[in-house]
């Protein structure tokens, strides 16, 4: 169970007379239970990113409190990192290791070794359908190729939580229908996902609940059905648009 | 420790596979030293048979018989200068030097006036100056040889004019001349353990950001002192691989290059490769920490690049400041990184007394330093500046 209570983060850009203060989040809460996929939909700018972020450990929340497991973020970031799997913005590979030596890494950093972390890394690879890449070196990979090693490396240790930040941008068709069973796999599993999406019809195949966060703030949270009821629109785009643009699309 | 090794192993492999890295490594060590080497022993070369060259290039050599004779009597051989000859110097195109003859210096000379001889060279090329000073002193011969007859045909004892006659006696070094080059060593050496140690210290900091595996990383519930240590020391064994690699080639150098004034003023041995690696050794340890923690800041490889670009010139100077500003042996050179190895290497060289607590200085001062710095980037590496990149 991932638990969010009003979570606020402002940063400071620029140096002089380009510094600016901007407040990425003001105030996201959601709460995301074990055996299901939680979506997080919002516009660009919206805080999704900054909001995992935060849940992640890798960013300290001005105010509010995040919860992974019974570990605080802030609190016990080590214990929440060793229970979190996470597919970030930023997915980058070491281009001259191979798939299985970029995998291995984070495994045996997290203290996994020997045959139980090859057989993990041949599992994943399989459910993933790359194992024909593992023993290449990454340089050339495709985004999707990419994308499946590095959520690999993201799984390997088998954690409780995981965090997804766009994890379909940029993949063909196939990547993402591989990428698709392998969330529902981990649904099955009683695993507890957050995923952050703009695709709607994912959502819809995928997600029980939804969480809609525009300008740093969360407008709604609740089932895919439970928001087309509230805004009375028959489809999740037009309800989304609706909440997260006030109706009028373009202008959050 | 389990953390620290993957990390270290990973960091190796990384670079063990990075062509840029090795090729880095490969030139710096086994090119530079040796080829410094061999350039410094043509330069000399060409000075020494410059200074012993039998030519010599006299103007109007016809209007000063008694000269030629002279200079024929020891052993040389007189030549007219080319006709372009000033224009070439002013040129820049000269290596040699022309004494210009007036056309009354036979008569100027029976008269017992004072005859002025100019000697045309260019002072910016080292060639034509060795040769222009080989004139002089040739020239000053011939007039102390005419002095010398002069006061003999009035029966004056030429010891009359003997006030004083200086010698030189060289006490600087125990060992002589034998060690007059070896101060290319520490020079070529401080470099090549920055160079071997660059590519892999912005690999393993900027590099990682940029590619976007950093975020990812610490995510992992990696200790910051692992991570740190592992990356710092896959640097500090490129710099030493480097730095190993530059003494051998310099010792073989030494031995391989069959010049004779080389190996008169070059002999550098297993001492004293033993005697650079062990007060190199830490600053390797440090450069690697410092060029770490100044690529941290860095937004990529371009940035990094120019940022530890002051550090390289920093370190390059070093020796060549403490030649030019005359710093001689000042104890508080010890107290700083590449000085105080310069310092030490050229006492050790030179044969000059060197006891342990000269060795120990410099490098205590680079271990602690190397401490601190570890420490800083232990505190930065998790910040949200470095790992976002917000300057």
């Amino acid at each position: 169970m991932i638990r969010v209570e009003g979570l606020t983060k402002t940063f400071v850009t620029g140096r002089g007379a380009q510094r600016a203060v901007v407040q990425a989040v003001r105030g996201v809460s959601f709460s995301a239970p074990d055996g299901a996929i939680t979506a997080l939909l919002g516009p660009n700018g919206a805080g999704k990113t900054t909001t995992l972020r935060m849940v992640s450990t890798l960013v300290k929340p001005d105010a509010g409190r995040a919860t992974v497991g019974v570990h605080d973020v802030v609190a016990s970031p080590e214990a929440v990192r060793a229970d979190l799997g996470v597919l970030s913005d930023a997915r980058g590979l070491y281009t001259r290791l191979s798939g299985r030596e970029n995998i291995r890494y984070y495994g045996e950093l997290r203290g996994l070794s020997g045959k139980r972390l090859d057989g993990r890394i041949d599992e994943l690879a399989h459910l993933l359908e790359f194992e024909h890449l593992l023993e290449r070196r990454t340089e050339g990979f495709s985004t999707g190729e990419k994308l499946k090693v590095a959520l690999a490396r993201a799984l390997v240790h088998d954690p409780q939580h995981v965090l997804l930040d766009e994890p379909t941008n940029g993949l063909d068709v196939v990547s993402a229908r591989a990428l698709r069973r392998m969330l529902l796999r981990l649904k099955q599993a009683g695993k507890c996902l957050v995923f952050s999406s703009h695709v709607m019809q994912e959502v819809e195949a995928l997600c029980e609940r939804v969480v809609v966060v525009a300008k740093g703030q969360t407008l709604h949270e609740g089932t895919v059905a439970e928001l087309k009821a509230r805004t009375g629109k028959g489809s999740l785009e037009d309800a989304f648009v609706h909440l997260a643009f006030d109706g009028q699309e373009g202008t959050p | 420790m389990r953390q620290l090794v993957t990390v270290l192993r990973k960091e190796l492999l990384d670079g063990v596979r990075d062509r840029r890295v090795w090729l880095v490594v490969l030139v710096t060590a086994l090119v530079s030293g040796p080829l410094t080497l061999l350039l410094v022993s043509k330069f000399l070369a060409d000075l020494k048979s410059k200074a012993e060259a039998r030519e010599v290039l006299v103007e109007n050599a016809q209007a000063a018989p008694r000269l030629v004779n002279f200079f024929e009597r020891q052993g040389r051989v007189v030549e007219p200068p080319p006709p372009d000859v000033r224009a070439r110097i002013e040129a820049g195109r000269f290596d040699d030097a022309v004494l210009v003859v007036p056309d009354g210096f036979e008569d100027d000379l029976s008269r017992g006036r004072l005859v002025e001889l100019s000697i045309l060279h260019d002072s910016n090329r080292a060639k034509s100056t060795t040769a222009a000073v080989t004139l002089e002193r040739l020239v000053g011969g011939f007039g102390q040889e005419l002095t010398l007859q002069r006061l003999l045909v009035r029966s004056i004892d030429p010891a009359l004019i003997r006030t004083v006659r200086p010698t030189l006696v060289a006490l600087g070094s125990s060992r002589g001349g034998a060690t007059r080059l070896l101060f290319l060593v520490p020079l070529v050496a401080l470099v090549s353990a920055v160079i071997g140690a660059l590519a892999i210290a912005i690999d393993v900091t900027a590099g990682e950001r940029e590619r976007g595996s950093l975020e990812p990383l610490l995510m992992n519930p990696v200790n910051p002192w692992a991570l740190v240590l592992g990356k710092w020391l896959a640097v500090c064994a490129a710099s030493l691989v480097t730095l190993v690699g530059t003494v051998a080639s310099f010792a073989v150098a030494g031995q391989v290059i069959r010049d004779e004034g080389l190996s008169a003023a070059f002999q550098f041995g297993a001492a004293e490769a033993g005697y650079t690696l062990a007060v190199l050794g830490p600053f390797c340890l440090f450069i690697s920490s410092v060029l770490m923690l100044a690529a941290l800041f860095a937004r990529g490889h371009k940035e990094a690049q120019a940022t530890t670009s002051y550090i390289v010139s920093l370190v390059s100077i070093a020796p060549s400041l403490s030649m030019f500003l005359s710093l001689q042996d000042a104890s508080w050179q010890l107290l700083v990184p590449a000085l105080g190895q310069n310092m030490v290497l050229a006492r050790v060289f030179r044969g000059s007394p060197v006891t342990l607590l000269d060795v120990l200085t410099p490098a205590l001062v680079c271990l602690g330093l190397t401490l601190v710095t570890l420490l800083a980037k232990t505190r930065l590496v998790g910040r949200e500046s470095i790992v976002f990149a917000k300057g």
